[in-house]
């Protein structure tokens, strides 16, 4: 467990790599994820999300790296698994076992009290399906099965890897709804703590990787983005957004008026952009300094109306964890051309 | 102590999993094809010529109505299918295995079960006690129709129950037994290394019958060497051209060193099925 007196981290992992020959597909990772919090792990195909996910679980060996996972070393996987529960990619089960007997047969090869069996599939929605062959289950249940078999120890750290992945629109809700409820429950607290009246219950964590921005932005309070084997963004979800509150939606009454609003804006030196409705003014203050942010509003407003032009709109500009993710994954790989250009530059310098 | 106590976990899990009528089914094959095996040796031993009586021992279905007669008799159609019963195991453990592969069922047990090598061990247990199972079914089997084939071809069949008989009866089924783990184990070995069910098949399957049967049929060495035909000379007792002593060890070499390359092969290698 972890003894120091800051903020507990479920995962602190540090320069977590994995090579393949020649070929870095997870490239010095940092990793650090809170007690408690619904973490989202995002980046495109091919990010090295599942090989970092898989080194974590002990799946794969790590080509480099150290850290913990709940207090135990990385490389005991042993000693943290049995307070684990993940599902890792597509569900993987035994299509001729009923959903019932695959959790039995996992839960006597974990050590776990087979009588859980009945609660976790009551837990997961499959009550009246566990008796059923797991072949003629949807893929739906097929998720929430091993979603099942995920949350038969009780897990303090439950990793999910793409847990919507080939569900249809309602699997999607369903499972959203699955994971708010298993982050939102406690994880019980083990028989001794149970036993002290007022005892401590512990904090269950759920690291969640996905494709779906919109579904991470819904159900993830910290977030990890990876882009080419490599850490792009690592934080709560919150502060991403806000990164960009400077961004303010100004929308004339006419459509014809943009132009002249993004003339307006260039001269009193506020970068804009045209829109075919409106235009994205970038102040140089955030709500955060509101009476400076007020003034520069006000200003705006002012010279606007002394140009004629009448706002219908003056609003903070929403975006959308997408909006963010791509300008992240953008600026990622600005970064990695630019260091693979240094690379070069110094190896020719070398050679000279 | 970890190990064991994942062993024991392993042994349960597999239980669970395998208790299940397509076991039972694949038990009741194993069984068949000892009885098939006693009802071609002693329905077609030859009742008036010498036979394998020159070298002693008999060579597949070179057996005669005299031998059939003898103590050791009783075992002579049991030990004649080692040969079928190694085949139908190795293609058992080897299916098994890949399809945790194939299915990616090898990471969702070990997730739960991260001592990889203590899994492997209470699985391969399991499995072989099953196949002792099975192969004490064949054996009753064998013998139950071995004399109903006897009494039709009108073979004195008196002299299976005396103690030597029975002593016939009990080696014949430890030596099946042996040499149906040394399968086993070959099987599971390949499956861990090929990891894939198809490929795993076309090698072993292609190694051990066709390739190793020709390589015998130039070379007269090779019943000595090869993996496949000295398992059946176990299986068998010992044949002509390798005794059992002889095939017990190398059976055991190839066995212990397929034994490592596999727990190393499961244990270094990424999961990532």
């Amino acid at each position: 467990m972890t003894t120091t007196s800051g903020p507990r981290h479920a995962i602190d992992i540090r320069g977590l790599t994995k090579r393949y020959g020649r070929r870095t597909v997870v490239s010095e990772l940092d990793i650090t994820v809170p007690e408690g919090v619904v973490a989202g792990f995002v980046g495109p195909n091919g990010a090295g999300k599942t090989t970092t996910l898989r080194m974590l679980l002990g799946l794969v060996r790590p080509s480099g790296g150290r850290g913990t996972v709940l207090g135990q070393p990385l490389h005991a996987p042993a000693a943290y698994l049995p307070r684990v529960g993940a599902l890792i990619e597509s569900p993987a089960l035994y299509p001729a076992l009923s959903g019932a007997r695959n959790l039995t047969a996992l839960a006597a090869l974990g050590g776990q009290d087979p009588a859980r069996v009945d609660d976790i599939l009551d837990e997961v929605g499959l009550t009246g399906r566990g008796g059923d062959r797991v072949r003629s289950y949807s893929l739906g249940m097929k998720q929430r099965l091993a979603i099942g078999a995920a949350l038969l120890p009780d897990p303090d750290l439950l990793i999910l890897d793409e847990p919507t992945n080939g569900l249809d629109p309602t699997g999607i809700r369903h499972m959203r709804e699955l994971i708010r409820t298993l982050a939102a429950a406690p994880a019980p607290a083990p028989a001794s703590a149970a036993a002290v009246p007022g005892g401590p219950r512990r904090t269950r964590t759920v690291l969640v990787s996905s494709h779906l921005l919109a579904e991470v932005e819904q159900i993830c309070d910290w977030l990890i983005v990876v882009e080419g084997g490599r850490l792009a963004y690592q934080g709560p979800t919150d502060s991403l957004m806000a990164t960009r509150a400077h961004d303010i939606v100004l929308r004339p009454e006419h459509d014809e008026d943009v132009a002249l609003l993004a003339d307006l804006l260039a001269g009193l030196s506020v970068p804009a952009v045209r829109r075919p409705h409106d235009v994205v003014a970038s102040l140089s203050v955030g709500p955060a300094d509101s009476r400076e942010h007020a003034r520069l509003l006000a200003g705006i407003n002012r010279a606007a109306a002394a140009s004629g032009v009448t706002l219908i709109e003056m609003s903070p500009r929403r975006l959308s964890l997408e909006d963010r993710y791509q300008s992240l994954v953008a600026q990622s790989r600005i970064n990695a051309a630019a260091m693979t250009s240094v690379h070069v530059t110094t190896d020719l310098e070398m050679s000279r | 102590m970890n190990l064991v106590l994942a062993a024991r976990r392993s042994f349960r899990a597999e239980l669970i999993k395998l208790w299940r009528p397509s076991t039972a089914v694949a038990m009741g094959i194993l069984a068949l094809l000892s009885v098939l095996s006693t009802v071609l040796v002693i329905g077609m031993a030859d009742a008036g010529g010498s036979g394998a009586a020159t070298t002693g021992r008999p060579v597949g279905f070179d057996v005669t109505t005299g031998q059939v007669s003898t103590a050791a008799g009783a075992a002579l159609g049991f030990t004649g299918g080692s040969s079928f019963t190694g085949l139908l195991i190795f293609l058992v453990f080897a299916i098994t295995i890949t399809l945790e592969y194939s299915q990616g069922t090898l990471r969702t047990l070990f997730l739960r079960e991260p001592r990889r090598l203590g899994w492997l061990a209470g699985r391969m247990t399991l499995m072989l006690v099953l196949v002792a199972v099975a192969l004490i079914a064949a054996l009753v089997l064998s013998l139950a129709v071995g004399l109903a084939v006897a009494a039709l071809r009108g073979i004195d069949t008196s002299a299976w129950w005396s103690a030597a008989g029975f002593g016939h009866l009990a080696s014949g089924y430890l030596d099946a037994l042996v040499a149906a783990a040394f399968f086993g184990v070959v099987g599971t070995v390949l499956g861990l290394v090929l990891r894939s069910t198809a490929l795993t098949l076309a090698v072993g399957v292609a190694w051990t019958f066709p390739i190793e049967h020709i390589i015998q049929e130039s070379w007269g060495g090779s019943n000595r060497v090869l993996p496949g035909l000295v398992f059946d000379a176990i299986g068998q007792g010992g044949v002509a051209e390798a005794g059992y002593g002889t095939a017990l060890l190398v059976g055991a070499g190839y066995a212990v060193g397929a034994a490592v390359l596999g727990a190393v092969a499961l244990s270094r290698r990424d999961v990532t099925a």
